[in-house]
Formats: C-alpha cells, structure tokens, sequence
C-alpha cells in the first residue's frame, strides 16, 4: 500500500487551504481512477472486482493514448518530411510559436516528430474536448445528472479519427454533433444507439467532405498532397506503401487510425482486462476476411478493390481502428453473446462490402459500424427470442 | 457469550397470545408466526401494534414490543425452558421442533418441524447447507467454527427425526478441514457456479441431482437444512431452548443477538442497510430489528448508480440465466416480467456484484417480481371467489327450483285431498 500511504500524504496539499488546492480535481481524478470503488467482497464465495463504470472508461482512454503517440509521431514525421521537400523551415500557423524553439523539423529526429505531431493533436483534443463537455455539461444540469466519465472516451476517439489538419472549428462542430444528436437526444449515457464518436465522424465525412476526404488533408502541411494507401487502391495505383510500413503506422491518414501495431497492443490492454469483447473483435475480423477472401476469389477487371487481400484490408483505413474501439463500444454494440458474434461478422462484412464495391467511399469502416449499431438491437432481440425459443422446446 | 442487553424486542407475529400488559418471561411462547414466537427476553408487553420492516414491504406486520427488565433480574433462572429430551425419538424431535418454533434460519423462514414431518421417510440424504453465498456472510461459518459440536449434534437429530440413511456437511472449502476434524459424516464443497448455496444448486454441485422447479428437493430424496437452522434444534431438543437468539453477523462481527432487537442500535445507520448481503439483501427499514431469518445485517458499499452501458456483464454472470438488465428496464410491465421469467430469479445478486455501474438490479428485479406474483395471486384469488360466487349462485337457484317442485308438489297433493274430500 505504498502508492496509498503516498495519495494521502500528499491529500493535504490538495484539499481547501492546501497549497495546491487548484489541483483538486486532477488529485481527485487520480486517486478515484486509482482507488474507488475500493470495496470487494469479504466471504469465500462471492468475488467482486474493482471493474466500475469509472474505470472501464478510464482505461479505454488510456488504452487509447498509445494510438495517440504513435499517430503524433507518424503525423510530425510525414509533416517534417513535406516541410523538408518542399524546402520550408517553418510551419506557416501559429503552431510555429511552439515548434521553432522546441523542434528543428528534421524528420529523422523522433523528438521533433512526435512534437510535430502533438503540436496537431493537443490543440485539436481540447477543442474536441472543451466544445463537447460544455454540451454534455448544459445537458447533464438540465437534466440533473452527473457527467458520465463515457465522454472522456468519446472525446479521444473523435480526435483519433480525424486527418491531422482539421481545422478546430470544424472538430468542434463534430463532436457537438456527435454528443448531442447522437447520444444526448436520446436521453445520454447508455440510451444512444449510435456511436457517438463516429456519428460526429459521419456528419463531418457528409458535410465538409473537402476537408475530410481526398489527397490535400492527410498531411498537416499545406499544400502538399498525398493519397491514402486506401485512396489509392482504390484507383488501382500502387499502395504507395509497404504491408510492414502501413501495419506499423508509417503512412498518411487519420490521427489514431494508421497504426495497425498501436492499435493492436491497446486491443491486448482491453481484451485482458475484459473491457472489450472479445467476440465483437473476433466477429469484425472473420467478418472481414470472409468478405475479402469472397472477393479476391471472384475477382474483378475494372474494379482493383476487388484484389485486396485481407493482410491489407486489416492495415489500411480505420479497420483495425474501428474494430477494437468503435465496434466494442458496449451501448451501441449487441449485448448477447452471440449477438456480438454476429454483429461484428456484419461490420466486417459491411466493411469490405463498402470499400470494394462502393467506389465513392475508400473508407468504409465508419459506415460499417453505424450500420451494424443500428442492427444491434434487432441481432439481440432474435438472439434472444431465439433462446427463448429453445427454452421452451427443452421444456 | 455476553449477552447484549436489550431495551426491548419486536417480534413479528401473525397473531399475538398475549395482551399489552402481560409479563412474560424470557423463552414462554408469545404468539405464532407461521411458526410459535417466543418471548426473547423477560418483561412486560408494551403494545402490539404494526412496525416497518423492509422499505420495499407492502404492509407493516403486527409486532409485539417487550420492554426488558433491568439487566441483572434477566437471569438464566428466570428464563423458561422446555424440558431437555433424552434419548428422543423421530416424533419427539419434530414435536419439539415445533413447541421452540425453529424455523429455517437460513432465509427461508419455513417451519423446521412440517419440513422434517413431511421429509420423513422420503429422504435418504441429509444435507447441510453451510455454504452461505451471500457476500462477506459469516454466521454459519463462525458456527462451524466455535460450536461445531452443537452444529453436529443437530444435524444428527434431523436425521434421526427423518430416518436419513447419511449426513452431508455442503461447506466452502475454508471450513472442510475444520469440519473433517470433527465429525465422520461426509464433508463436501459443491463444484458449483455461484450462487453454491442455493437449494438445487448445491444438490446439483453435490450429487448430480437435478431437480425440476416443481420438485421439491424431498422428492428427489434429499433435505437441505441451514447451519443455524441445526444448531437451533439442538438447543431445542437438548436443553429445551425455544428460538430466542440467533448468530448474526453485523459488519465485521459475528454477535449472537436475541430475535427482536432493533438493528438502530447496532450499527451506524447513516447508510443503507441490507438484510444479508451488502449488495442484494433486503433493504431495511430503520425500525427494523433482528429476525429469525436474520443472518447478516451488512451496510450497501456503494455509491449512486451511473446509468446501464449495456456491458451485458449481468447476463454472463446470471446463473438462470435471465436478462437482468432487461428485467429492470421492464420492470413496470408485469406482462413483459413474466415473459421474461422474472419469477425464476434466485435473487443471488451476482448481477449487482458484476455490475460497472452500481445499479441495484436485485432491488428492482425483486420489486418487479414481487408486484407480478402479487397481481398473479390476486388474480388468483379473484378467480377462485369468482368461481365460489358462482358455485353459490348455482346451488341457490337449485335449491329453489327443488323447492318450488316440492311446493308444487305439496299443492298437487293437497288439491287431490280437497278433491277428494269434495267428491267423497
């Protein structure tokens, strides 16, 4: 009990009078995110863990910081390396207040990579999260509820998926987008049936598609285009990157979304503490590899999607992204067992069926996942009619 | 063991033997409740009247208050006994059973003595339930572990009174060798899911039985009694010790309280208390106080609930399996309820273990499931008297047309006399 002993020493600090008394909720955040609930079961029988509410939010968020610096690393990388082609020696924003006293924009230096690419992140998170709490908050005192800790992962995730070069007005539009008309509406924490990270997602993709789509977004330097690996398959040019490099995170895209590698060592993180399920994973996966295997068999000569294998379809786009935090997300998830079997084989199978046959969207994980919540609901009620059904042929 | 001295005691009872104003004595049968009531301590009676128990109880039961005597006049001389039985046989057993009103203290509350008449020759194995899967429960455990030799010696004359071929003690693994030390009856911990404790479970983990919920465990061959329930009769039986106390754990302690004394004194009552486990037992009113089937009284840890995020943890923990989160979220819809089978619920609060938003799902299910089997029984009852008030209406229109034949009779009869006599 170290670390405890050591939480209340320093208490006093933070509490009314101490002198870090502005530190208060930060102390606070910690010592719950740490401690509470702190009650478990005494007895032999019962085994209660310290899994709340709370706390599944709190790792999920965690989890998420380790797309987040491998995605500021790649973002700083490929901005350095556009500022480097195109002989520039300085960012033309505000952002060169920070970065030509911290970073020398050399994009073999991981420092002024990951500093580069914060530089992108950090402003767009709190705007993200500013704009979608002062929502959530307006919300939760008419209604007379408390901030649920579920926006902290909304928040992260919406950033995620954005093209480093959004404007912050436009991620302030999404998440309030997202917040209100895809979850508060529809009574908050818990009643949504969409994901409300990617209902923001969505209507920024429908809305703003300049910005959200095509080749000038996915680099932060302006004027220097580059396709998606995605975008390009889908025009049938080469990849433009190896399998290794797009697993690892080493070419263009969304913030969060390009680091297949990053993305898979927060899966563990979620899967081993049992937040996520499992099935829903394992459903998302055989879904997308069915699909593509289907396709790769038939094959195609005027469609080049067609011949995407699914080692690819895994590592490009917001799949893998998708699949471990958008499709597990539990309110707009099935909730049976086998009902998230089944709804993860329907975004994978959606998934490969938008990118390969609808040419308009390369990036079709997003559109897959609203799909398949929005069938969640009717997955489980056959689930478990069928199961009642059974129940009573048994009886 | 010190005894707690107690200012007075409420005894619920469903009919009272006694009048405000009588003094009883510490033991002497005050009314019955299902089974007797007896006084559980010396004093005189200060009112009968209804007192809350639970906050979720429809109707408050008629209690008998005792106020004690001082605590020096509360002496075991004073105290009224049975006589001990020596060398009793299965009739005196039961009889006895019912004169101390033992009931079974594990919950059920159901009178010891028609459990063991109608188990009487039905039943092959004797099993003893010390499984207590309620969280962070210790009474039976504690009474293993201090008085096994009373806990036994019970156990034997249950089955004495029911003629059981064996005995098996069902105890979590922590007290198998304490038990083994003790006794050469067999000891067993069930391979069973939570909740182990619960009647069919534990059969099923012990024997491989398994029991239909139409079937009573006797049918089956087996009857399960409860630690307390055990150590009850052996009071009974050997030292004519009626049910007045019972071993209760409050908090961290295992106290051994007279039935009857108000919880408000026991424990700081600035949280909610439950009646047995912390997160699914009863919720108590403040007024309270220690019953038969009291064995725990365990303040609720949690905070307020955040709201469902649809996790479905409740539904893999479920050991029905039901939908719990669906079984609240309907829980104002009897029709829905039923469909759902909320009746079968066990109430063994795993589900509010489980749950990552500290939703008290056992308290709503409970309530949900009580409504519907109170709609159901009043439907019932309203059919059968329905069906009384016709019978009657069909015996009463019978009878008047039997008698208006026999009127008509009679009439015809005496016309033919007038006839008769006119014409003679």
């Amino acid at each position: 009990m170290g670390l405890r002993s050591f939480m209340d020493g320093i208490a006093p600090n933070f509490e009314k009078g101490g002198k870090l008394q502005a530190f208060y909720p930060v102390y606070e955040a910690i010592d719950t995110a740490l401690y509470t609930p702190s009650y478990t079961t005494g007895g032999a029988s019962h085994v209660r863990d310290h899994l709340n509410l709370k706390r599944i939010m709190m790792t999920v968020w965690l989890a998420a910081f380790i797309p987040v610096l491998v995605g500021s690393y790649f973002t700083g990388y490929y901005a350095n390396g556009a500022m480097a082609e195109l002989g520039m020696t300085s960012v033309d924003n505000w952002r060169s207040v920070f970065l030509d006293t911290l970073t020398a924009y050399n994009p073999a230096s991981v420092w002024d990579n990951v500093v580069h690419g914060l530089a992108y992140f950090i402003p767009l998170y709190i705007t993200v999260f500013v704009a979608g709490i002062i929502f959530e908050a307006w919300f939760a005192s008419k209604r007379g509820h408390e901030i649920n800790e579920g926006y902290f992962v909304t928040s992260i995730l919406f950033t995620l998926t954005l093209p480093a070069s959004t404007p912050l007005w436009m991620a302030a539009v999404g998440i309030i987008f997202g917040v209100v008309l895809g979850k508060e509406v529809f009574g908050g924490t818990g009643k949504n049936f969409l994901n409300p990270a990617l209902t923001g997602r969505a209507f920024l993709y429908f809305a703003y598609p300049a910005q959200m789509s095509g080749d000038a977004v996915w680099v932060a330097v302006d004027g220097y285009t580059r396709a998606t690996p995605l975008g390009n398959a889908a025009l049938g040019e080469d990849y433009g990157v190896s399998w290794f490099n797009a697993f690892v995170g080493n070419m263009p895209g969304s913030f969060g979304e390009t680091s297949t590698l990053a993305i898979l060592i927060a899966a563990c993180i979620l899967l081993a503490t049992r937040i996520a399920s499992w099935r829903v994973m394992l459903g998302v996966l055989l879904g997308m590899v069915a699909t593509a295997g289907l396709f790769n068999l038939i094959g195609s000569d005027d469609n080049p999607m067609f011949g995407m294998t699914p080692m690819w379809h895994l590592v490009l786009g917001g799949f893998a992204f998708g699949a471990v935090f958008m499709a597990t997300d539990p309110v707009s998830a099935a909730m049976t067992n086998r009902g998230r079997l089944f709804y993860g084989l329907l975004i994978g199978f959606m998934c490969v069926l938008i990118r390969v046959v609808n040419p308009a969207f390369p990036e079709g994980m997003m559109l897959a996942i609203l799909f398949g919540n929005l069938f969640a609901p009717l997955i489980d009620h056959s689930v478990v009619q069928g199961n009642i059904k059974r129940r009573l042929a048994r009886v | 063991m010190t005894r707690i001295a107690v200012e007075c005691v409420h005894l619920p009872v469903s009919e009272a033997f006694v009048d405000v104003g009588d003094v009883v004595s510490r033991g002497e049968v005050v009314g019955t409740n299902r089974a007797l009531v007896h006084a559980s301590t010396s004093g005189r009676v200060s009112s009968i009247a209804p007192r809350r128990r639970f906050l979720s109880e429809s109707s408050p039961a008629i209690h008998i208050t005792i106020e004690a005597k001082r605590a020096e006049d509360q002496t075991e001389a004073s105290e009224f006994r049975l006589p001990a039985l020596v060398q009793p046989d299965s009739t005196q057993i039961i009889q006895r059973c019912a004169d101390a009103g033992v009931v079974g203290m594990g919950g059920g509350g159901y009178p010891t003595a028609d459990k063991l008449l109608a188990a009487r020759g039905l039943v092959h194995t004797l099993v003893i339930n010390l499984m207590e899967s309620d969280a962070g429960v210790g009474a039976d455990a504690h009474l293993a572990r201090t008085n096994s030799s009373q806990l036994i010696r019970g156990a034997e004359l249950a089955q004495k009174a029911i003629s059981a071929e064996h005995i098996v003690f069902a105890a979590p693994a922590t007290l198998t060798s304490t038990l083994t030390e003790q006794t050469d009856h067999t000891v067993a911990t069930p391979g069973v899911s939570e909740p182990s404790g619960e009647e069919r479970r534990l059969l099923k983990g012990l024997f491989a039985a398994s029991i239909e919920r139409q079937e009573r465990p006797i049918d089956a061959g087996y009857l399960v009694l409860n630690g307390a329930t055990c150590a009850a009769i052996s009071d009974a039986v050997d030292s004519g010790q009626t049910v007045i106390n019972r071993l209760v754990r409050v908090g961290t302690d295992v106290l051994r309280l007279p039935i009857g004394t108000p919880i408000a004194g026991l424990i700081d009552a600035s949280t909610s208390l439950r009646s047995g486990s912390p997160l699914s037992g009863e919720r108590l009113h403040a007024d309270a106080c220690v019953g038969k089937t009291t064995y725990a009284i365990s303040e609720d840890p949690r905070d307020a609930s955040s709201p469902c995020i649809r996790c479905g943890f409740c539904r893999d923990v479920c050991p029905e399996p039901l939908l719990p989160d669906e079984l609240i979220w309907w829980r104002r819809d009897n029709e829905r309820l039923d469909a759902l089978s909320v009746d079968r619920c066990l109430e063994c609060g795993l589900c509010d273990d489980i749950c990552p938003s500290d939703i008290r799902l056992t308290d709503l299910i409970r309530d949900g499931k009580r409504r519907l089997l109170s709609e159901r029984d009043s439907k019932l009852a309203a059919q059968a008297s329905l069906a009384r008030v016709n019978a009657r209406n069909e015996r009463l229109a019978e009878r008047s047309l039997r008698e208006e034949a026999r009127r008509e009779a009679r009439l015809a009869r005496l016309a033919k006399k007038r006839s008769a006599r006119t014409s003679s």
